[in-house]
């Protein structure tokens, strides 16, 4: 009976050693989320471009400081090298001249070069999607010169190449398309993304499962000094973090990145598996925040927003939830940010001030103890969230307690992602205030967050990202002249403007700092936190082993 | 038999027509259009570019004739492309569908072959310890929730014991052999499935133990074995094929969080992620397969009917 029983474990202990045996020359990343869309011009997300980063490049990249340096173009232009110049458009107005020169024998992933034309024809791409408000026009004057023509003046005139597209591949796919949709329909990011002539990266996609796994291998075409080590990187899609969480430790999966682990699991790891891995939980430019409609009628009344900002105290949400661990955020963009102003500050955590701004608002406690306004109203609103997300009900609840304790009623009303997006936020119809992150760009001037022409209503289709209804011309001044000044001081000094209006105004409550966790085997080196989250694989060729 | 099938399939056709329309209203009546979603990727789209793709996508049109749009075309066998991968839907749903049948196909008969037998054995020996250990671990199945059962097992097998992969698709090439794949997801299912049917086979057992036909075996000096296979068991079964061909629904559905939860892209997901990322013809076609696979249960269950009691028609009439 034991005999058997033995032969019948054997199948099951030979897969055992077998995992077991696995060489470090492949490494198997987790990512939380599924990859739909391959096409980047008909995707954002995240999940896309942490996976692409790792075989898709761009003229330009940036550091977390905000420095701009050149991945294919051989300088980055600046007004002092020639390579930008301000111009007299037509209208009368000043717009700008940026060329970048590629550097030489650039190429695809399947050999073919990459040239000026991939960069113009990925404007034009663009420009079928979404016309550009800014750039006029994207030429390819020489094999290697790229030129950008920009309608105004633009602090950024120096990231403003496209990222390429290979006119090779797509370029007839583009011309036969009906339509933009039928363009991505026909696409071969998305009917082949196996095709090598799609990647520019130290990487190719070698296989693709839909909803399954990525896989990819060195691109023997990568011009870059540094080759790849790992000679297969495969992306394995587990949604549920538990299971992700799960498939690391079994061994499963090597490796996860910033679209992995959330905080909670990241720490408890720190804990239980820290002779095996290596887990670091470090900022990155998102915040935590809540969006607060401005336009509602408890919330119109500036001291009011304050009040409740006075009364929810971040560092006990911190405490409680991350041991701690993540930053405070003081405003919506963070610290070490060109627009950052460390001695601003946000309104600190003082419940009897919140009171004392609530009674001279008129608003006396009713017979629950929720606050009444001098027309008889309760001093109720709702908070929304994406509904499903763990953490965000756990940040409710204690932001609930802590407003209760004010005579403030918060009544969360969380909502499926996508009816949030629709109606709660594009048709401005939450009811107080909503619980979100926003990730800028390093040094990204937030022009349609607060703009007062970008406030969505009815009459303009709902079109605008200035959710909040926040409509303050001095707001407005500052972040036109942060966007087109190209002097740092002068820009400097808009942006202070911006990060005190926003504090005065409140159409945002930051709450706290968004951590990227990434968790590596000991035996891996080289992987560094990115200061945008999911970036980090745009670094993979450093990636190694000890 | 014949007719009767013709029939079935007739009305499973009318079936499927008002469910497409059924599910194409109420996914037109949730918040939000394939162009929202677009848009959110894209902040500087201006009013007009949200004009252009709505009409692109047909969404600016009434929600009747859009219908019509889709199901002309869906009768000249173009389902149309996924709005969130730019793909065929079909092309994206016939491998979750096969994954899915082949995980559930496997867990569904593995539970109804235990259930049935374990429910039978209990039922023939009311009373005993083998009946008590039965219900307890019937009533420790029907109570465990699916996911959490994954996910133990998954530390029991993947995390502290290494046997088996903690999750993924059952492939070849994959280090480890392609049923390893199979064996926690299918076990989770087949745990979890057996516990109500055995208990709704033991009730069946039951019943027809007392009956007059199975009295009068026994006294004809038949053996137990016998009585209990031929008499008992088979009519006790009428009943429970209904539960079981219900059940070939339940599978598709309670697959969901199994496949969540071992990384399996089966149409579970498939059908979530469709309607949580407002992708229409997606969403449609995955609901319009489950429909099918509950049909067809349900067809089944009738010829099963048939077979085991031969004084039950397909034709409507009653045998005499």
């Amino acid at each position: 009976m034991r005999y058997r029983l033995a032969v019948a474990l054997l199948p099951l202990l030979s897969v055992a050693t077998a995992a077991q045996a696995a060489p470090h020359d492949t490494l198997t990343i987790g990512i939380a989320e599924t990859i739909g869309d391959m096409n980047p011009y008909f995707t954002n997300a995240l999940v896309t471009i942490h996976v692409q980063a790792a075989a898709r490049r761009s003229m330009t990249g940036i550091t977390r400081d905000g420095k701009v340096y050149c991945r294919f173009c051989t300088e980055v232009p600046s007004l002092a090298n020639g390579r930008a110049k301000i111009v007299d458009l037509p209208d009368g107005k000043q717009g700008m001249e940026v060329r970048f020169t590629l550097k030489p024998d650039l190429k695809w992933g399947d050999g073919a070069p990459l040239t000026a034309a991939d960069f113009a024809f990925a404007f034009k791409v663009g420009q079928s999607m979404s016309p550009s408000t800014t750039i006029s026009a994207v030429e390819a004057v020489t094999p290697l010169d790229v030129v950008v023509h920009i309608k105004t003046t633009r602090y950024d005139y120096d990231r403003t190449a496209p990222v390429p597209v290979p006119e090779h591949v797509e370029g007839p796919i583009f011309a036969a398309a009906a339509n933009t949709v039928d363009y991505g329909n026909h696409s071969e990011f998305n009917r082949h993304p196996e095709n090598p002539g799609l990647w520019s990266g130290p990487y190719v996609i070698t296989e693709y499962r839909q909803g399954e796994s990525i896989t990819m291998a060195p691109n023997k075409y990568w011009e870059g000094a540094k080759k790849p080590y790992f000679q297969k990187i495969t992306w394995r899609m587990i949604e549920n973090t538990a299971a992700l969480q799960a498939n690391l430790l079994a061994g499963d999966i090597d490796m996860a990145g910033e679209i992995g682990l959330t905080v909670d699991q990241a720490l408890a790891l720190q804990k239980s598996a820290a002779n095996r891995f290596d887990i670091s939980i470090v900022p990155t430019l998102g915040v935590q925040q809540l969006y607060v409609k401005m336009d509602h009628p408890l919330l119109t009344d500036q001291r009011l927003r304050k009040a409740i900002a006075m009364s929810i105290d971040r560092k006990t949400i911190v405490s409680r939830l991350f041991e701690g661990k993540v930053p405070i955020a003081d405003s919506f963009i963070t610290a070490g940010e060109f627009g950052h102003d460390p001695n601003l500050g946000f309104w600190p955590y003082d419940p009897a001030g919140a009171r004392g701004l609530l009674a001279e608002a008129g608003f006396k406690p009713g017979p629950d103890g929720i606050l009444v306004s001098p027309s008889g109203e309760r001093f109720s609103i709702d908070i929304s969230a994406s509904s499903g997300n763990r953490l965000n009900d756990l940040q409710e609840q204690v932001m609930q307690s802590q407003l209760k304790a004010e005579g403030i009623e918060l009544q969360i009303k969380n909502q499926p992602f996508r009816v949030l997006l629709a109606e709660g936020l594009r048709m401005r119809k939450y009811n107080g205030l909503a619980l979100l992150s926003w990730t800028p760009f390093p040094d990204w001037v937030p022009q349609i967050r607060f703009d007062s022409k970008q406030i969505p209503t009815e009459a303009n289709g709902w079109f605008g990202n200035n959710v909040y209804g926040v409509a303050d011309p001095a707001l407005d001044t500052a972040l036109m002249g942060a966007l087109t000044a190209l002097d740092p001081v002068p820009r400097k000094k808009y942006w202070n403007d911006i990060v005190r209006l926003v504090k005065e105004d409140l159409p945002i409550i930051p709450l706290y700092v968004l951590t990227s966790q990434i968790v590596t085997p000991k035996w891996m080196t080289g992987v560094a936190p990115p200061p945008l989250p999911g970036l980090s694989s745009g670094w993979i060729e450093e990636w190694g082993v000890k | 038999m014949g007719r009767f099938l013709i029939a079935r399939l007739a009305s499973m056709v009318v079936v499927l027509i008002a469910k497409s329309f059924v599910i194409f209203v109420l996914i037109g009546l949730m918040p939000g259009d394939p162009v929202d979603l677009l848009m959110h990727a894209n902040p500087d789209a201006r009013p007009e570019d949200v004009a252009h793709l709505r009409a692109i996508y047909g969404v600016d049109q009434p929600i009747g004739a859009r219908y019509l749009g889709w199901l002309a075309a869906a009768l000249h066998g173009d389902f149309g492309y996924s709005r969130a991968q730019h793909r065929p839907v079909l092309e994206i749903v016939l491998p979750a569908l096969g994954n899915t049948l082949l995980l559930t196909g496997t867990a569904f008969v593995l539970a109804t072959a235990i259930a049935v037998a374990l429910g039978a054995v209990a039922g023939m020996r009311r009373g005993s310890a083998v009946d008590r250990v039965i219900n307890l671990f019937a009533y420790a199945g029907i109570s465990v929730p699916s996911f959490w059962l994954g996910l133990l097992l998954i530390y029991l097998f993947a995390v502290h014991l290494g046997w088996l992969p903690a999750g993924g698709m059952p492939r070849a090439g994959q280090g480890q052999p392609a049923w390893a794949y199979l064996v926690m997801p299918v076990l989770t299912l087949v745990i979890v499935e057996i516990g109500g049917l055995a208990r709704y086979t033991r009730s069946a057992v039951l019943d027809v133990l007392g009956q007059d036909h199975v009295r009068t075996a026994h006294a004809k000096g038949l053996a137990p074995l016998r009585v209990g296979l031929r008499h008992v068991l088979r009519n006790a079964l009428i009943p429970v094929v209904t539960v079981i061909a219900l059940g070939v629904g339940h599978l598709f559905s309670g697959a969901l969080l199994v496949e969540v939860v071992f990384a399996y892209r089966g149409m579970g997901r498939l059908t979530l992620e469709a309607i949580m990322g407002n992708d229409y013809n997606l969403a449609l076609i995955c609901l319009l397969f489950t429909t099918i696979m509950i049909v067809l249960g349900s067809m089944l269950a009738d010829i099963a009917y048939a077979w085991l009691d031969p004084r039950i028609s397909l034709e409507g009439r009653a045998v005499r």
